[in-house]
């Protein structure tokens, strides 16, 4: 009974990190995604004004954007950090299955490194 | 469980899928529309009788600026020929002037109360130059500020010289007689001044910032600036153009987007006037610069529609006429002369370019609301559309809609539907069409302007309406706009969920052991 809440709440660690490492991803895609076509907009605009003679050939460009480096950071981090757990408990699943179906004696290896 | 773990990473990967596609969708949507706006600036050329065209004689010259002077006579600068022109309306003959140097680079012009003609020089640092006629001498002033790129000249009733300095966030006056230059800085960074108007009393100059999107007020004795912005609900892109009219409010040309706008300073409300949206998918008609004339009637170019437009603001009518040539009519400065006619400069087709102050369209656009003009975000309204034949023959009419729901002027049909979009009208008939306008969901309280277009040969109307929309909450809305807040949280949470899965394992463990 207490090996099965313990494999459930493995399970769950599970589809949290991958759901957290997906999600993570999925953003870093989607705001490259954004800023790939922003960048092209930019680009079409500037090329537009370049046909506006005497008009200032504006740049667009407010400097930096910190902000959105810092959260783009931030989130490959957290995508590279769940993604590594994730494989990580995959792994250590399996070996304790395989643990589990031959002997106990791979369980203390396992128990290694579990720090988050 | 395995059965379990494979359905959770499907359902993962499906979620994955799921969001992706329609990011992709749109990526390549938006490259091709703007990849075909590149390259469908002039599909629309046909031919205007009631335009004149006059081809300068220095081949690609690039007119770019033209003023209205005495005796049926015009001035205009020849941006990449370098030099200063003369039209003489009688005889339709030019004659031009080489800018001492010949690396200069005029950019606008104006006439002082003594004949003169000034006109900026982007080249360089930047300077304002003094032509005088009847000596055909040249004089530079070279601006205080370096890379200044001066491009708008004003001129006061004392012959003082004022003048915009784009890309030094400054305006500059050179003071009649011993034209001393003093500079102003503006109060936005970065703001590029652009273009500038007399108030009624001329105690103060209008001033468009265009990379601010704000149009600021210049106060001539104490020398101090005010700026106006639009509410969040009306976008003021690249603002270029910009006059008074007899009452004092300031109208401004979009030149970032597809409308006119107008600022009514009693009560400090702005409207849009929007214009129709280019064929060929160009996202933008991009009015250029504004000319107001003795009826108050607002006349433009649109630079990437390369069609002429009047708007009358007494009637809420806006007039379009195609441009016959190919190439972009563009100038920074268009001209009325003492018939008000207008006169404007077309950059790419090497001309300047007449179009008659009695021009028509042949169809008219009226848009009455039966029920109100007060709706809710989401919500529908009804407005009748008469549209009418000014000519004596039938004449086929194309219907389409414009709007300041977007700052393109983009109006998609759920946003405003019509029950037919072609009519055939009889000679000097008229048909009433049904309009069903359902303003956007996530649209903030405001009043927009909706427009219908009616669209003959090579003209069309706009007939101009206002609404009220009352803006309401929605979730679906609020959740599409903050989605990747709301997903960062998410992550967050799962992070914090995973921390507390890992240590109850873990003490669990403990536990068992």
């Amino acid at each position: 009974m207490k090996a099965s809440s313990l494999s459930k709440l493995f399970e769950a660690k599970n589809v949290v990190s991958a759901a957290a490492a997906t999600l993570a991803t999925w953003l870093l895609v989607s705001r490259t995604i954004s800023e790939y076509s922003g960048y092209e907009f930019q680009n079409l605009i500037l090329r537009v004004f370049a046909k506006c003679p005497g008009l200032p050939y504006g740049s667009y460009s407010g400097g930096p954007d910190y902000i959105d480096i810092s959260i783009d950071v931030g989130l490959t981090v957290v995508a590279a950090v769940f993604i590594a757990l994730t494989i990580r408990d995959i792994r250590r699943k399996r070996r304790s299955d395989r643990s589990s179906d031959g002997g106990e004696e791979s369980e203390s290896q396992d128990n290694e490194g579990d720090e988050l | 469980m395995k059965l379990r773990r494979q359905i959770s990473v499907l359902f993962i990967l499906l979620l994955f899928c799921v969001s992706i596609i329609p990011e992709a969708v749109s990526v390549s949507y938006s490259r091709r529309i703007f990849a075909s706006a590149i390259t469908t600036f002039h599909s629309l050329s046909e031919n205007v009788n009631e335009i004149r065209q006059f081809l300068i004689p220095t081949n690609n010259s690039g007119p770019n600026a033209i003023i209205s002077a005495p005796n049926d006579t015009f001035w205009f600068v020849e941006f990449t020929a370098g030099k200063l022109g003369e039209f003489f309306g009688q005889n339709a003959s030019f004659r031009e002037f080489p800018i001492p140097g010949n690396t200069s680079i005029p950019s606008s012009l104006a006439i002082d109360g003594l004949g003169n003609i000034w006109f900026s020089d982007q080249n360089g640092s930047g300077s304002i130059w003094k032509f005088d006629p009847s000596t055909s001498h040249f004089s530079q002033f070279p601006t205080l500020t370096k890379k200044s790129t001066p491009l708008f000249i004003l001129v006061d009733s004392q012959n003082d010289i004022w003048f915009t300095e784009t890309t030094a966030n400054k305006i500059g006056e050179l003071t009649y007689p011993g034209y001393q230059m003093v500079e102003y800085t503006l109060p936005s960074a970065n703001s590029e001044p652009v273009e500038m108007a007399w108030s009624l009393d001329r105690a103060s100059i209008w001033i468009t910032e265009t990379q601010t999107g704000k149009i600021a007020r210049f106060d001539l004795n104490s020398h101090n600036f005010v700026e106006y912005s639009p509410p969040s609900t009306l976008s003021l892109k690249n603002p270029v153009g910009i006059v008074v009219d007899d009452l004092g409010n300031v109208w401004v040309s979009e030149h970032g987007g597809s409308a006119v706008v107008e600022l009514t300073l009693s009560n400090s409300t702005f409207k849009s006037y929007p214009t129709s949206v280019p064929a060929g998918d160009f996202p933008i008609s991009a009015v250029a610069t504004l000319a107001i004339d003795s009826q108050g009637r607002l006349w433009f170019v649109e630079h990437y529609a390369n069609k002429v437009g009047r708007l009358d603001p007494s009637t809420d009518q806006m007039e379009e006429f195609q441009i016959p040539s190919s190439g972009l009519a563009y100038s920074v400065l268009n001209a009325l002369d003492a018939q008000g006619n207008f006169w404007f400069t077309e950059f790419g087709a090497n001309s300047i370019d007449e179009i008659p102050s009695n021009v028509s369209s042949p169809v008219q656009t009226t848009v009455r609301f039966s029920q109100g003009q007060n709706t809710t975000s989401g919500k529908p309204i009804y407005a009748q559309v008469l549209v009418s034949n000014n000519l004596d023959v039938p004449q086929s009419v194309a219907l389409g809609v414009t709007s300041s729901f977007s700052s393109t002027g983009y109006t998609s049909s759920e946003q405003i539907a019509l029950n037919t979009t072609n009519l055939n009208l009889l000679a000097k008939g008229s048909a009433v069409v049904s309009a069903e306008i359902t303003p956007n969901t996530t649209l903030p309280s405001g009043i927009y302007s909706v427009g219908i277009i009616a669209s003959s040969a090579n003209s069309s109307t706009v007939g101009i309406a206002f609404i009220s929309v009352k803006g309401q909450f929605n979730l679906v809305g609020w959740i599409a706009s903050n989605y990747q807040i709301l997903l960062i949280v998410v992550v967050i949470i799962l992070g914090a969920t995973y921390t507390f899965l890992s240590r109850s394992s873990k003490t669990k463990k403990v536990k068992e052991n």
